[in-house]
């Protein structure tokens, strides 16, 4: 396929995407048809999501079962999209054996329209928490993106004097946000040498 | 069709068109015949569209639907297999699952 024609498929897939959309969208305009569309919707997802995540984790439904304390048969209903009957009990158990966070929310009716035109096989992956973290101790590398984090997060006026000085110093050198975060952490870290990476900045910035 | 099946049919589709390929328990196929079938219940009634992959990569068609139980007439069996070979044969005539 050529360019302009990869081109001019991918434009037509997003007309598709919009035109989807708003197919939905009109008939979202009826209340019974929505309700409808939202019970089926989030059982055939719930179900569809509980085995891509077991078949992610080479779990069969039996060692499934047993990692929640239940039968292979109740795997093989939490798995089937007319079942639908699982509690928030059972999907947090479920949680835990898949090792990942589990987050139940109301949402607007928007929100389903952006993500099912798009929903791939990828919406319905999760890694555990190892595979997002790594299951080894953290490594010098780890605690300064954490420390970028904590920084971010904390108020500008509890931040010293060399922490704005050097996220200043840094933002000169380079607008991506991530390696400045990078940056000023390290020079928060380095505590010790103060004098030097002040120097340092002040004359990088110079 | 009642407006509560096609809105389940519908979630249905819509929730499986990231799949490439089905889970068992959403389709089945039909024996004897070239042709597979979502099996989808609303109010008591199982509504049977049938289908098949293809014609493209990645893509599954819908043919024809049947809401009858046990077995299907040959009628209709005959009429969504015509349907599968002419996409086939010309992909162009194959449309976008409307949802409205």
């Amino acid at each position: 396929m050529s360019a302009g024609n990869l081109s001019s498929a991918t434009r037509a897939e997003s007309a598709g995407t919009i035109s989807a959309r708003q197919q939905l969208l009109q008939s979202f305009r009826d209340p019974e048809y929505r309700h409808a569309f939202v019970n089926e919707r989030t059982r055939a997802s719930v179900a569809l999501q509980i085995r891509a995540l077991r078949q992610a984790r080479n779990m069969t439904q039996a060692a499934l079962g047993n990692a929640i304390g239940m039968a292979q048969t109740w795997v093989s209903k939490l798995e089937n999209p007319d079942y639908g009957k699982m509690t928030v009990a059972t999907l947090l158990r479920l949680a835990e054996a898949f090792d990942t966070d589990l987050e139940i929310k109301f949402r607007p009716f928007s929100r389903l329209l952006d993500a099912l035109p798009t929903q791939t096989q990828e919406y319905f992956a999760v890694p555990g928490f190892d595979d997002e973290f790594g299951s080894a101790k953290l490594t010098p590398e780890d605690l300064s993106k954490i420390k970028a984090i904590e920084d971010r997060l904390r108020p500008v006026d509890q931040r010293s004097a060399i922490d704005a000085s050097a996220a200043y110093c840094c933002s000169t050198q380079d607008s991506r946000g991530l390696i400045l975060l990078g940056r000023k952490s390290a020079f928060t870290a380095a505590s010790a040498n103060q004098e030097q990476y002040y120097g340092s900045t002040q004359s990088s910035a110079s | 069709m009642p407006k509560t099946a096609k809105a389940k049919i519908n979630a249905r589709i819509a929730a499986l068109q990231g799949f490439p390929l089905f889970p068992e328990q959403y389709i089945s196929s039909y024996t004897g015949w070239p042709l597979l079938e979502l099996r989808i219940v609303s109010n008591g009634v199982q509504y049977r569209p049938f289908g098949f992959y293809g014609p493209g990569r990645g893509q599954f068609s819908l043919l024809i639907g049947g809401v009858e139980k046990g077995k299907i007439p040959k009628q209709l069996l005959e009429a969504a297999n015509e349907r599968r070979k002419l996409v086939i044969s010309d992909p162009s005539r194959v449309r976008r699952h409307d949802f409205s």
